[in-house]
């Protein structure tokens, strides 16, 4: 996975930042070859599934890339121009889980490195626990995101819901830490933090927050015939 | 800590094959149990319930053949708990015997060891409570101040336990206690001992819960002769034992699913009424957490499946877990309370505040929440 993953990334380091122009970064994705990573064998393209290429969706994120390159990735291999709501959704969860774990990363980088009362924040408990909260709603955000891309191009309105629902509900938790943990820099136009912020704030709404996928898992539970939660979850697996 | 560690994972089918037979064998059992005691789950118990679980070779799954066990994987055990943490079967008799008595006698046990208590186990007839939390050793585990002392016969024990669940059904006790040096010497010269609890010099009392529910008890060793043989595993390492052994209490399915029999007594009262978009949503919300949360808890039996020790894993689960099952009686208390106008089975409400009164605990029992995410916040490289 790290041949696929690996020049992908560095890739999209050398086209990410805010100074990049958007037309120079659209050519560069594009002549990378990476859009076609979805599309059949058979049709030219590298035929991998939508769970084989969830890492290269996290890495979108956590560049904070706007760019629809995921949507592309989708729309070539489906020969469509508009994606489905349920699929729409997915994608955008696989990137909320890549920029949750960017936005772990920086805050956890600043505690080690921010120093107050003569030592690193992080070392403080209510800044480790606070932390550790925000560990584990990133780890929610990236099952979610497994969930959801478990299920390939055609994914079930369920899948989908269960999916965004779950990860849309861990953006204001984790931005929220976040800046708690930056401090008055985080909330400055020159610190990056707010890029991303910005951007997983976007993507809880985009396609649905949650909720409105909340009310449609809800309806299917309440309309299921399956008598208990366990079922109800099993029978997702299956769908 | 390394994110990559927990991935979506697939349960055998020759796993998932134990669902019908466990789904019969509770079916069976559980007819007649009021709601109230299916909430419980794993804190109630009943031996007649336990035996035809060892009869139909569903105790000690992960346990060799030689023993009485079936030799399967941790993702077995899993499929079938979750069954039972789902219908909210009796399980409480065999529950710590089976989920990490037996696993640590099997690790660190001699051979003689591992035949005499076992089988007995796999048949669900011999059962064992937890001897870690003192009145002066709650969180701060290291600082127990029971001790053996090393006589001609064995080992004589003084000392005390406290918040022992099930010491008063239990045949044996794993007790960590200290076998030398003095409890500033804090997790060195710490053993486990196996403890007959009908031994001379044993009292157990029971400490009620909120709920006058007897599941707690304090348990007192006044020169209790133990025979040589009590030794489980090397003398002075009992905290590296008794560290493997909460890697395997806290990463079990049943740290999310102790509020499943509540929520979906919830569910079906939901359903019967008129179609109402903001109990849908709060049912979606609750069912759609479950599901990844489910998803996460068989990540981590993967691990423990493929031989690791996911303690940091666990500890992230664990607390997820916890405050999803808090929030359960909370939410769907304050859902019936806003329609007065319904009538609510009594069993219903009786079972929300029951579980209401308890679910402290959850937060509580197998490492508190604020341990756990000390525990998370050092394996994300803070400290």
């Amino acid at each position: 996975m790290d041949e696929l993953l690996g020049p992908f990334e560095q890739m999209l380091a050398s086209v990410a930042g805010r100074s990049v122009d958007s037309v120079v970064q659209w050519k560069a994705i594009e002549e990378s070859g990476y859009l076609d990573a979805l599309v059949p064998e058979a049709a030219g393209g590298a035929g991998l599934s939508l769970s084989d290429i969830e890492p290269l969706i996290r890495a979108l994120g956590r560049f904070a890339i706007t760019a629809p390159v995921a949507e592309t990735m989708a729309k070539r291999a489906l020969g469509v121009d508009t994606l489905g709501r349920p699929l729409s959704a997915i994608l955008a969860v696989a990137e909320i889980a890549g920029l949750a774990e960017k936005i772990l990363e920086m805050s956890l980088s600043y505690a080690n490195d921010r120093v107050q009362f003569g030592k690193p924040i992080g070392k403080l408990q209510v800044i480790q626990q606070q932390l550790a909260v925000m560990g584990e709603q990133v780890l929610m955000a990236r099952m979610a995101s497994q969930i959801g891309c478990a299920h390939g191009l055609a994914p079930s309105l369920e899948v989908a819901a269960v999916s965004k629902q779950v990860a849309s509900a861990t953006v204001p938790q984790i931005a929220s830490i976040a800046h708690a943990v930056h401090g008055a820099i985080g909330i400055t136009e020159e610190f990056d933090l707010q890029r991303y912020t910005r951007r997983l704030h976007a993507l809880r709404l985009a396609h649905g927050s949650e909720g409105y996928w909340a009310n449609i898992v809800g309806k299917a539970r309440l309309q299921s015939d399956r008598q208990s939660s366990v079922e109800f979850i099993l029978s997702l697996r299956k769908s | 800590m390394n994110f990559d560690h927990l991935t979506l994972s697939e349960i055998p089918a020759t796993d998932e094959e134990l669902r019908p037979a466990i789904r019969e064998l509770i079916a069976a059992h559980i007819g007649n149990m009021p709601l109230y005691k299916r909430a419980r789950t794993w804190m109630g118990g009943d031996a007649v319930f336990s035996r035809a679980m060892g009869q139909a070779g569903f105790l000690g799954l992960t346990l060799p053949r030689k023993y009485g066990g079936a030799e399967r994987g941790p993702l077995a055990r899993f499929v079938v708990v979750e069954e039972l943490l789902g219908a909210g079967a009796p399980v409480g008799m065999h529950w710590i015997a089976d989920r990490q008595s037996a696993l640590v006698i099997l690790k660190f046990g001699t051979e003689a060891q591992r035949e005499q208590y076992l089988p007995k186990i796999c048949r669900g007839e011999m059962y064992f409570c937890i001897g870690m939390s003192e009145p002066g050793s709650g969180s701060d585990l290291a600082s127990v101040r029971s001790r053996a002392e090393r006589t001609e016969n064995g080992w004589r024990l003084n000392g005390q336990k406290v918040w022992t669940s099930g010491a008063h059904h239990a045949h044996y006790m794993i007790a960590l206690v200290r076998t030398s040096g003095e409890p500033a010497d804090r997790n060195q010269g710490l053993s486990q001992l196996l403890v007959d609890l009908n031994a001379p010099g044993i009292t157990i009392r029971p400490v009620p819960d909120l709920n006058g529910d007897h599941d707690f008890n304090e348990v007192f060793f006044d020169n209790v002769e133990l025979p040589h043989d009590a030794l489980l595993g090397e003398e002075g390492a009992g905290w590296s034992q008794v560290t493997a052994e909460l890697a395997y209490e806290r990463s079990g399915p049943e740290r999310i699913y102790s509020s499943a029999v509540l929520l979906d007594a919830w569910i079906q009262h939901v359903a019967r009424q008129p179609q109402c978009e903001a109990r849908q949503r709060l049912v979606g919300s609750l069912t759609a957490q479950l599901a990844v949360l489910r998803e996460l808890s068989v990540a981590v039996t993967s691990r423990l499946a493929a031989g690791e020790q996911p303690v940091v894993e666990a500890s992230l689960v664990k607390d997820l877990g916890a405050t999803f099952e808090q929030s359960v009686p909370s939410l769907i208390a304050d859902d019936l309370a806003s329609h007065p106008e319904e009538s609510v089975d009594p069993e219903l409400w009786h079972a929300i505040m029951t579980v209401t009164h308890i679910a402290p605990a959850f937060s509580l029992r197998g490492g508190t929440r604020e341990i756990l995410r000390g525990i998370i916040a050092r394996g994300m490289g803070l400290r």
